[in-house]
């Protein structure tokens, strides 16, 4: 038995499978509206079809809809989402560290959807590189609450944080790196760009292999703008009081 | 604080030796209108007898701007967002330590109150729902509580204050040791003229012809010298007591009414905590009562006869005629000591004075 879909004849699932995340429309479209495609494919394995029925499209987005079933189909193929197809999870640090201070939403989406996460578990990596495993769970956990940080860690950890490359600029290291920053106006002109990214800080985390900076950070901010919210509650009920008085 | 800001603090933490605007940022952090809002608002705290405005003061007076790094910077600006915030009234009166007029807020129901680990105004707590109402007066006992402790500490500096070696001369130091040497020498000048005046031939010599020989003489500019300085002694002496007089006053006052000054504050405090306990059970707001148990001004004396005595202390003519005074006791010193060399010498030469 074989289907043919967008011109290309399928004779099994590991084959549809493949193609799955690199069609990502046709596909998509032809898997809720093929019956022919469901057919062929309850015949192929019919247990890969119940679990397939599983997989509600309206609960994800597609992409993510469509990782799931084409790993359903062929979990032995290469890293592959939204046309995209790595031949080594360390080529997404490339293309993080390339684009930089851009964020490629769907390699985002890989990490935020703990789809890479998934990915590796299916190459059973928590048996094989520990230590791998458990930075990406690190990374997929903070990705929840701080996705650009998590998103250039990610890269900076895949890449290293050495000859690093920032709006097409080369930098040897973080310092080489916040020394262009700190010099001439490049402060003033991009500091909210960078900061806005997570580079900075995604680089300093990885370069010192240690959160510590991060948190003393985070936490003299913290008492910094508790200080100032409660500052403008104040004045704004001082502001009020005083209308009343008018 | 602004991205850039952020991003020097950031990078800082990494590379200090890379960022030096610290320096610049605390020094334009006092033309900014936070810190201008803030020096408004200590102007009118510091007029409060209040421990907690006391505090607060001291506190703004501390401030540092003089920042090291750009974390110290970032401390710096979150003590004045601090400092401002708790500078309004609400969150530092003590209602049993204002005058009547000294504060815009109108009720006690206004006054920020620790409740549940917030501050909350006394008026929301008495609307507020799901706590029940012995918690809710359980809350009030600890705030009266607080006030009681800050009028306890409120008096207990004053009378410190009153006890200070500069404002009583109680302790001895070496003011009081030439206060207590001028004293004795006055006896011993009188008790040297004294003594002249009993011997027979020096009296003779004196009365007979005076100003006509050099015993007469001496004896003589030995009075007028005496008298001189006893005169300064004397006015100097009085002048002092009368700037001290309202230290004299106070310290009276304190060890006399202490003990009543305490109970009047349980007292005060009791009513205080009714008061409130009985707007939680009616579920009344507060109005127009922020001055009801402001008693402050009856019950405890307040420094201002401290800074009159301040200014008394700094008074030129005072500090001229002390001076002065001072200055004539050495040389009245000399004088009675070539005065007693002069009789020595004299009983020398002429065998007893005495016949």
């Amino acid at each position: 038995m074989s289907i043919t879909i967008d011109n290309k004849m399928y004779l099994d699932l590991f084959q549809l499978g493949k193609d799955i995340s690199l069609k990502p429309k046709v596909f998509f479209n032809e898997l809720q509206n093929n019956k022919e495609l469901i057919r062929f494919i309850s015949t192929c394995d019919q247990k890969k079809y119940e679990e397939f029925l599983k997989i509600d499209p309206n609960k994800e987005t597609p992409d993510e809809y469509l990782f799931r079933v084409s790993y359903l189909f062929n979990p032995h193929q290469t890293l592959k989402y939204h046309t995209y197809e790595f031949a080594d999870v360390k080529d997404i640090g490339r293309v993080i560290v390339k684009f930089a201070p851009k964020v490629d939403v769907y390699i985002k989406d890989l990490l935020e959807k703990s789809l890479l996460l998934q990915f590796i578990t299916m190459k059973e990596y928590d048996k094989t590189q520990p230590e791998f495993y458990d930075k990406i769970l690190e990374l997929t956990n903070m990705s929840k609450t701080h996705p650009n940080i998590a998103y250039f860690r990610l890269g900076f950890f895949l890449y290293g944080t050495n000859n690093i490359s920032y709006d097409g600029k080369i930098f040897k290291n973080y310092k080489d790196f916040a020394r262009f920053i700190l010099a001439g106006t490049e402060l003033k002109s991009r500091a909210a760009e960078v900061e806005k990214s997570g580079y900075l800080i995604a680089l300093q985390i990885e370069t010192s292999k240690s959160p510590n900076v991060y948190k003393r950070y985070a936490h003299t901010l913290k008492i910094f703008q508790d200080k100032r919210k409660r500052y403008e509650i104040e004045q704004k009920h001082a502001n009020e009081k005083h209308k009343v008085k008018k | 604080m602004n991205s850039e800001e952020r991003l020097l603090l950031y990078i800082s933490y990494s590379f200090p030796e890379l960022v030096n605007e610290q320096y610049k940022l605390a020094s334009a952090l006092k033309g900014s209108d936070i810190y201008f809002y803030l020096t408004q608002n200590i102007k009118k705290c510091a007029e409060f007898e209040n421990a907690r405005s006391k505090k607060l003061v001291s506190y703004y007076e501390g401030l540092n701007f003089n920042v090291k790094s750009m974390e110290e910077y970032v401390l710096l600006y979150s003590r004045i967002y601090f400092l401002c915030t708790q500078t309004h009234e609400r969150y530092y009166i003590n209602p049993l330590a204002i005058k009547e007029g000294q504060c815009s807020l109108k009720s006690i129901g206004e006054i920020l109150f620790k409740f549940d680990g917030a501050l909350v105004p006394f008026n929301t707590i008495i609307d507020r729902n799901g706590y029940s109402l012995a918690y809710k007066k359980l809350a009030v006992k600890e705030n009266v509580g607080i006030y009681k402790s800050e009028m306890y500490e409120l008096i207990d500096e004053k009378i410190k204050l009153i006890k200070d070696k500069k404002m009583t001369r109680r302790r001895l130091n070496l003011g009081n040791m030439l206060s207590i040497i001028e004293t004795v020498f006055i006896l011993v000048f009188i008790a040297l003229f004294i003594f002249a005046l009993c011997l027979t031939k020096l009296r003779d010599s004196i009365f007979a012809s005076p100003f006509s020989n050099i015993p007469s003489i001496m004896t003589f500019i030995y009075f007028i010298a005496m008298i001189i300085y006893i005169s300064l002694y004397v006015i100097v002496a009085t002048w002092h007591n009368r700037l001290y007089e309202p230290v004299f006053y106070t310290r009276r006052f304190m060890l006399i009414h202490k003990r009543a000054i305490y109970s009047l504050i349980d007292k005060k405090c009791l009513q205080l905590e009714k008061y409130l306990n009985n707007a939680l059970e009616t579920r009344k707001h507060l109005r127009k009562d922020i001055y009801l148990f402001a008693g402050y001004n009856e019950s405890v004396i307040d420094l201002s006869s401290l800074n009159i005595l301040q200014k008394g202390v700094d008074n030129r003519g005072y500090n001229f005629f002390s001076a002065v005074k001072n200055i004539s006791f050495g040389i009245m010193i000399l004088v009675a000591l070539a005065y007693g060399c002069y009789l020595i010498f004299l009983a020398f030469t002429q065998g007893s004075l005495f016949a």
